[in-house]
């Protein structure tokens, strides 16, 4: 018999045992998807914004720390740098925040009267170039073309807004709001900083740890609610013509633009973005220190659950030494043995994981996603947890003396 | 069967063997630090967001009702204070401002690089003769030197510079020291004294602490219409009661009196930590976050002592059997293994919790966000322990009633 399928008799026949025992595993892989998964929403966090914006370079304040810390700089920054060679556009974008008076709302926990504020993120582009500032198409901001067009051509008009559909569930529901605001269903007006708005179509980008729920307008809407002033921006979109070089034309926009701006490429401002929050944010250094916390945790705890399964079947290993096998043969059947307990609770938390994942999306805000390095390096960790179990484990079969059973 | 109540069965059966028994408490150890340090963690997040508002001396605040953060901009106006004044049992009203949007701090370095760069910066202005704010770190010289307009004390806790290798010991707003001169919302102001010790948050990089005078010239003056005072509307007005008044009382009262207009809520400053905590609670995912942490551990630890518990009884099955043959019964069984389960409980929360105040150490050193270890959140650690080793015996308890004296022979 060989050791495979050996150690696939011991697992079958103690059911409730082996039940036990992935059940146990599985945990462990939960804990660890769940932390990592996290993580992997800072991450996302971090350039989930930008990989939804068309730029070729990006113009900054010079004292830019990330969305949130924007810094603003003067508008005429965007002439400088439209007059540099090879640029096509250079389209604004103002980020800033505002309060919004939550609707009440229907929940599986019970109604909530409203009325309380909570912070939304506010975005800000010229409407007629809606369609070049941002990605459309489909999985973009605008599903098509037209789709934008329409949208950009609803807010031209003042205190007008676009509602970003991934918001959190606590703002009001997406298609009900731009309801009330077109009259056609009952409701409270839609409050933002204390002003009525208008919600006139709505747009996808998502929520993460910077923000809540995001709204679009034109610049003179935000100006409107927010007192901001007209005559700066946070972000300048630079668009070259086909066939120019990023980096050239950097350079020579470094050159033109004062010291108050700093223009970076998509690798320069992705990378310091990610840098920003898994390393300097609170929340990255913490959760990265809560993954190493739950691979630990879980070698700890799958080498627990590993030598109990093995320790209960001590007998069965010392009969097969009374029978003459070789110590290599019952050091294979136990690394099989752990590989199928990696697999067998390998299974059922992943299907868990895949599931607290949509909940952290839907109730947390948390962009979780379930990527393929993801599952495969979890694999890898669970199959090395369980294994490495294994062979401290063996050790104790390997001492297993047939005289002592019987 | 009194004999074997003296005998501390539990006990000996965990003890028997030194090395598992070191490894099992390992095992709940590692639950236990799971817990609390993910609740360390939620905590000292939240606590970063309330770090000014707990170093008021006040006994009751007057907040503007609709404030549920000290982000927004809603305040009481100073009548309201001045009518506080008046309540018998109140000693002094003090105004306290709190500026998240118009201050403006320029960059301190002096290259052409960093020279032009500005940075919002929280600017909390106090009478400097209030002590209203407590900040030990500043000594009286200081508040002194602080009545001079344009003088200002700096957080030396501001978020440090992204880039910490080529910039040692600066702050994102460049480096702060006393005497250096930079502006404040672009007029000339100076820093003064050694710096306090408040930290960064959410919502702001750094503080900076202002005379009131200087705080209408300088953040709030250019806002305000002519001939309208830029101090009317103040953000939080801390109220102190003279000795032996009862806060409730004249809570009652001071809420009784502005409940017609409806303009100013009545909160003690616990109350006020709170509703700013429920406010980050509710805006960010950071209850989610690590809330699921605290959860996560409990079931892991959950498991990990029904595994021992399970174990141990098949371990012992012979002997409890033999014990049930001689008559003793379920009863007593189930007591023997509550016991093994709690005292598994102690033995792995007792070096958890100090393994969790070690990482919270380590982890206030790397990040500047302080984690603390308090009574009650230990106490919540070790009750959180008990619980689930309690109920893991009883899932355990099924299999020792299950054993059959005639099994075992």
């Amino acid at each position: 018999m060989s050791p495979l399928r050996l150690a696939w008799y011991h697992l079958v026949h103690k059911r409730a045992r082996t039940t036990v025992a992935a059940g146990g595993v599985a945990f462990a892989v939960i804990l660890i998807f769940l932390e990592v998964g996290l993580l992997g929403g800072v991450d996302r966090t971090a350039t989930m914004l930008f990989d939804r914006l068309n730029f070729d370079l990006l113009i900054a304040s010079a004292e830019y720390l990330d969305l949130s810390r924007a810094g603003e700089f003067p508008r005429s920054r965007l002439a400088q740098a439209r007059a540099a060679d090879g640029v096509a556009d250079v389209i604004p974008l103002a980020v800033s925040a505002g309060g919004w008076r939550l609707p009440s709302r229907t929940g599986p926990l019970g109604t909530s009267p409203g009325g309380e504020v909570m912070s939304i993120s506010l975005l800000a582009v010229p409407p007629a170039l809606l369609d070049k500032a941002f990605v459309v198409g489909p999985g973009g901001v605008f599903p098509s073309r037209e789709e934008a067009q329409a949208a950009a051509a609803a807010l031209a008009r003042l205190d007008a807004f676009l509602f970003d559909r991934r918001s959190k569930p606590e703002f009001g529901d997406p298609d009900r709001l731009r309801a009330v605001s077109l009259g056609l269903a009952d409701g409270d007006p839609i409050r933002l900083n204390d002003r009525q708005a208008q919600i006139v179509g709505h747009f996808e980008i998502g929520t993460g740890f910077s923000w809540n729920g995001l709204l679009l307008s034109s610049e003179e809407t935000l100006a409107r609610f927010t007192g901001r002033s007209p005559h700066t921006v946070d972000f300048g979109l630079v668009q070259l013509r086909p066939g120019s070089d990023p980096l050239a034309v950097q350079r020579q926009l470094r050159a033109i633009l004062p010291p108050d701006v700093t223009v970076f490429t998509r690798a320069e401002i992705t990378a310091l973005e990610r840098r920003y929050w898994l390393r300097l944010t609170s929340v990255g250094q913490f959760l990265s220190v809560a993954v190493v916390l739950a691979v630990v945790v879980g070698i700890i705890f799958v080498y627990q659950m590993m030598a109990a399964d093995i320790r209960n079947l001590l007998p069965e290993y010392a009969t097969v030494k009374a029978l003459g096998y070789r110590p290599p043969f019952l050091t294979a059947v136990v690394l099989w043995q752990a590989a199928l307990l990696a697999l067998f609770g390998f299974v059922p938390g992943f299907v868990v994981s895949l599931g607290l994942y949509a909940v952290a999306r839907q109730y947390g805000g948390i962009p979780t996603a379930m990527t393929a390095a993801t599952a495969a390096g979890v694999l890898v960790l669970d199959l090395g947890m369980c294994l490495a179990s294994g062979l401290l484990a063996v050790r104790k079969v390997q001492t297993a003396d047939p005289a002592d059973l019987f | 069967m009194p004999p074997l109540d003296r005998v501390p069965l539990a006990w000996k059966n965990l003890t028997h063997d030194r090395l598992r028994f070191a490894l099992f408490s390992a095992g709940i150890g590692f639950a236990v630090v799971l817990m609390g340090v993910q609740l360390g963690i939620m905590n000292a997040m939240l606590d970063s967001n309330t770090v000014l508002l707990r170093r008021l001396d006040a006994d009751l605040v007057l907040v503007n009702p609709t404030r549920q953060s000290l982000l927004f901009r809603q305040a009481v106006n100073r009548r309201r204070a001045e009518q506080a004044r008046q309540v018998a049992g109140v000693a002094s009203v003090e105004p306290v401002y709190v500026e998240y949007q118009l201050g403006l701090l320029r960059h301190t370095g002096d290259r052409p690089a960093t020279r032009s760069q500005t940075r919002r910066i929280r600017v909390v202005a106090v009478d400097p003769d209030s002590g209203v704010l407590r900040l030990p770190e500043v000594p009286a010289a200081d508040w002194e030197r602080l009545r001079v307009p344009g003088a200002a004390l700096y957080d030396r806790k501001s978020r440090p510079h992204p880039d910490p290798l080529n910039h040692p010991g600066e702050t994102v707003f460049g480096r702060l020291a006393d005497g250096v001169p930079t502006e404040l919302s672009g007029r000339a102001i100076t820093l003064v004294g050694n710096g306090f010790a408040l930290g960064f948050d959410f919502s702001t990089d750094g503080t900076l602490v202002v005379s009131d005078r200087t705080f209408a010239r300088w953040v709030r003056g250019p806002y305000t219409p002519p001939g309208a005072d830029p101090l009317a509307e103040i953000d939080l007005v801390a109220v102190r009661l003279t000795p032996g008044a009862d806060p409730h009382r004249v809570r009652d009262q001071l809420r009784a009196m502005f409940a017609p207009e409806g303009d100013v809520d009545v909160l003690t400053l616990a109350q006020l930590v709170a509703r700013e905590e429920r406010f980050w609670w509710t805006n960010t995912p950071i209850g989610f976050a690590f809330g699921i942490g605290v959860v996560l551990g409990f079931v892991v630890g959950l498991v990990i002592c029904y595994q021992i518990l399970t174990g141990d009884v098949a371990d012992h099955a012979a002997e409890y059997a033999t014990l049930k043959a001689i008559g003793y019964t379920n009863g007593y069984l189930n007591r023997v293994v509550l016991q093994e389960a709690l005292i598994l409980a102690v033995a792995g929360y007792v070096p958890g919790l100090l393994v969790t105040a070690g990482t919270f150490a380590l982890l206030t050193d790397l990040t500047g966000l302080p984690l603390h270890l308090n009574p009650a959140r230990a106490g919540l650690v070790l009750l959180l322990t008990l619980v689930m080793c309690a109920v893991s015996s009883w899932m355990a308890v099924a299999r020792v009633k299950a054993v059959d004296p005639a099994d075992v022979f």
